[in-house]
């Protein structure tokens, strides 16, 4: 290799000469230390400190706040209780249950809804440009927003989406007066919500596959099925894993969406983890340490989708 | 003399109470109306001036968590239960503005106030739950409404707005607000409630009891309600299907007598409310409370007993469609003749209920029960649990509430 020599003299390959003066002393006071200390403050206020406070939680009879005039706020030490009474907390499991069910079946249907959309849409045309903004635009909206709109559109009586349904001579569908409907109807809600932003991540996937691949197979004579299976697919591995990733812990994390949708029901048939977590802290008396419990669970399992996401993410590079 | 009015000014600023107020509404009219009354108040009192702070009526008991454990308080607040953690912190209006001022409100509301010897809360407007009827609709399908006085028992009730539904071409017989003190009525026509009526508070509920009548509310969703109204998720409105002349019958509060009064285009009236072995209603309503941390005690007090003496709370009444809680109150006369039956109705069925009717929403244990209740009974009605079984879990509930009551 040959070294690049600046006109006065300094290599153009490090080391670069120790600054002199103030910025010198800063420099040996560990300025990028003191550059990183706003993010760590906002990491440690909101996320470490939250994290810790829900563990300690954890271990505790108390409610959502300690007033050391009222008694029976004061909290009890109790060690695991919280935690082994997960393993009888019917509400807990069901929900629990019902989330990794909502993530098996929305993931994916999200995954295909979005991948389909991307290659729809990844010509560089100006009406394509226009399309793909309105399909992005749902993840722009609030979930509270979005799951108001669907309640409305999933109305029996006067919803519009039975009143389409009912245009081809199908009756009404009680989208979410009926266990099984109010199911499908916040996985419908959720993927439209979110298709948008996994399309704009597949259709950077779809970007960075060079042409040549295509025009080699097409030269070939290929068909398209075969060139999507053969090399679309296996190319966009990685960003099919990141998208499978980020949409799991997304779906993990339902909730307002829910909550304006169908508020949990019919009776609890759509009450999902987040929702639990919440009811058990904000409307049961005394059992915030068991929502935290119930928290530490929900972290593990986010703590493990992020660190396969990682893993995903070093393979790629 | 620049120097004298400086100081005029000065003294006057110092004199000056801003009350920090907080408040929740319905709509824009309502906070509008909020504003006005205030502003009432500064103008015969102008050196109390408000922060009115609105918020929403479902974030009241987290708010109240975050002023207890924060130690920050307003000066007043609107509230519809004086929750545990709050307790020590507000002023005893006993001792303020004397013993015999909480025997002028309505009974069971004026209860509602006391904690032992205090009285932490001040009465200020009451609601009643009852069933309000589409006269067109009877009158066009040629069935008769019975007075006040004969009434109707469930039995009765059914098949004749169903009859009423069929011959007047409206959609339903009858819709339910889903929530769960309108629910709970239906078990106390039938003389079912949670809590004895009288201190040391014991849950008192038979399971069975209990158990058959809410069978008998799962027949009725399913005789003459729209299909999964009661499931808990149905984007069906039943105030505005009601209003909209889809329905027969509405089974909701007083609350709703001033939106009926503006928006239904047909003649309707409140009650009777059909009984089932006892004709009940269920209190409801709102207190304002004072905080002892208050800078300006003396000035939020005198505010407490100006917004709940006989003639503001009449105006009161009249502006909001409110029960007044005032019994001193002179008789309000609402702007539309059917508002103004329609409350003396209500409110003729509300002094006509038990004693429980008043004391199970009163006791501050109650607030740990309804989430529960509103829950089960959905359950029940969408079948994913029995009507035992979500018996139980409200007894467990009110069990429960006992120890968290304390």
């Amino acid at each position: 290799m040959t070294a690049v020599t600046l006109e006065d003299g300094r290599s153009a390959l490090g080391p670069h000469p120790v600054p002199k003066g103030l910025r010198g002393s800063l420099a040996s006071l560990g300025w990028p230390y003191l550059l990183m200390l706003p993010t760590m403050a906002l990491l440690i206020t909101f996320t470490l400190y939250p994290l810790v406070q829900g563990l300690f939680m954890a271990f505790f009879k108390r409610g959502v706040v300690v007033v050391p005039q009222v008694p029976s706020t004061l909290p009890q030490y109790i060690g695991l209780e919280n935690f082994v009474g997960l393993l009888s907390n019917a509400d807990f499991q069901n929900s629990l249950l019902k989330t990794v069910l909502f993530v098996v079946i929305a993931v994916p249907l999200n995954i295909v809804v979005s991948l389909a959309l991307a290659l729809l849409l990844s010509p560089q045309t100006k009406l394509f440009a226009v399309v793909r903004t309105i399909v992005f635009f749902p993840s722009m909206i609030s979930l509270l927003i979005i799951g108001v709109a669907w309640r409305w559109l999933f109305g029996l009586n006067n919803g519009l989406v039975n009143y389409l349904l009912s245009l081809v001579g199908i009756a009404p569908v009680p989208w979410l007066e009926q266990d099984t409907m109010a199911q499908v109807a916040v996985v419908i809600a959720w993927v439209w919500a979110q298709a948008g932003f996994n399309m704009m991540i597949f259709i950077a996937g779809l970007t960075a596959i060079s042409i040549d691949y295509y025009e080699a197979a097409s030269i070939d004579g290929t068909s398209k099925w075969r060139q999507f299976t053969h090399i679309t697919l296996p190319l966009l591995k990685p960003t099919l894993a990141v998208v499978l990733v980020l949409s799991s812990i997304e779906a993990f994390k339902v909730y307002e969406l829910v909550v304006s949708l169908t508020g949990g029901g019919p009776g609890k048939a759509t009450v999902y983890l987040i929702q639990t977590i919440y009811d058990t802290a904000f409307q049961k008396p005394m059992q915030a340490g068991v929502a935290a419990a119930q928290s530490m669970v929900l972290f593990i399992i986010l703590l493990l989708l992020t660190i396969f996401q990682l893993r995903v993410s070093r393979g790629e590079k | 003399m620049m120097t004298a009015a400086a100081m005029a000014m000065t003294i006057s600023l110092a004199a000056a109470s801003e009350l920090k107020i907080v408040w929740y509404v319905d709509n824009d009219q309502e906070e509008a109306n909020t504003r006005a009354l205030l502003e009432q108040y500064t103008k015969l009192h102008p050196d109390t001036t408000f922060d009115l702070e609105i918020t929403p009526y479902d974030g009241m008991i987290q708010k109240f968590q975050q002023y207890a454990a924060s130690g920050i308080m307003p000066d007043l607040s609107l509230t519809s239960s004086m929750e545990p953690v709050i307790r020590p912190f507000l002023v005893d209006l006993n001792k303020e503005i004397g013993p015999e001022w909480i025997n002028d409100f309505v009974k069971g509301w004026g209860d509602g106030a006391k904690l032992g010897d205090k009285v932490i809360a001040a009465p200020l407007r009451v609601t009643s739950t009852g069933i309000f009827l589409n006269a067109d609709a009877f009158k066009k399908a040629g069935v008769a409404i019975p007075d006040q006085a004969t009434g109707w028992t469930w039995d009765e009730f059914i098949p004749k707005i169903k009859e009423v539904a069929e011959k007047s071409g409206t959609r339903y017989p009858l819709v339910w607000d889903v929530s769960a003190s309108r629910w709970i009525v239906h078990e106390y026509q039938y003389g079912n409630h949670i809590y004895t009526e009288k201190e040391p508070v014991k849950v008192v509920m038979d399971e069975a009891a209990w158990t058959s009548t809410l069978d008998k509310f799962i027949d009725i969703t399913k005789a003459a309600m729209p299909p999964g109204l009661w499931s808990g998720a149905s984007s069906d409105n039943p105030k505005e299907i009601f209003t909209a002349g889809q329905a027969v019958a509405y089974m909701s509060g007083s609350w709703q007598i001033a939106g009926l009064a503006d928006n239904a285009h047909f003649a309707w009236q409140a009650g009777p409310t059909p009984r089932g072995t006892v004709a009940s209603s269920i209190y409801g309503g709102d207190y304002i409370v004072a905080f002892n941390t208050s800078q300006h005690l003396p000035e939020a007090v005198e505010f407490i007993k100006w917004i709940t003496s006989p003639d503001i709370q009449a105006q009161y009444a009249k502006t909001f469609g409110m029960i007044p809680a005032n019994l001193k109150a002179p008789a309000v006369k609402y702007d539309n003749p059917a508002a103004t039956e329609a409350i003396k109705a209500m409110q003729n069925e509300l002094n006509a209920s038990p004693a429980y009717a008043a004391t199970d929403q009163a006791w501050p244990q109650m607030q740990a029960v309804w989430g529960t209740v509103k829950t089960a009974v959905t359950q029940a009605v969408a079948g994913q649990i029995s009507s035992a079984e979500a018996i139980s879990q409200i007894k467990k509930a009110a069990d429960a509430s006992l120890e968290a009551g304390k």
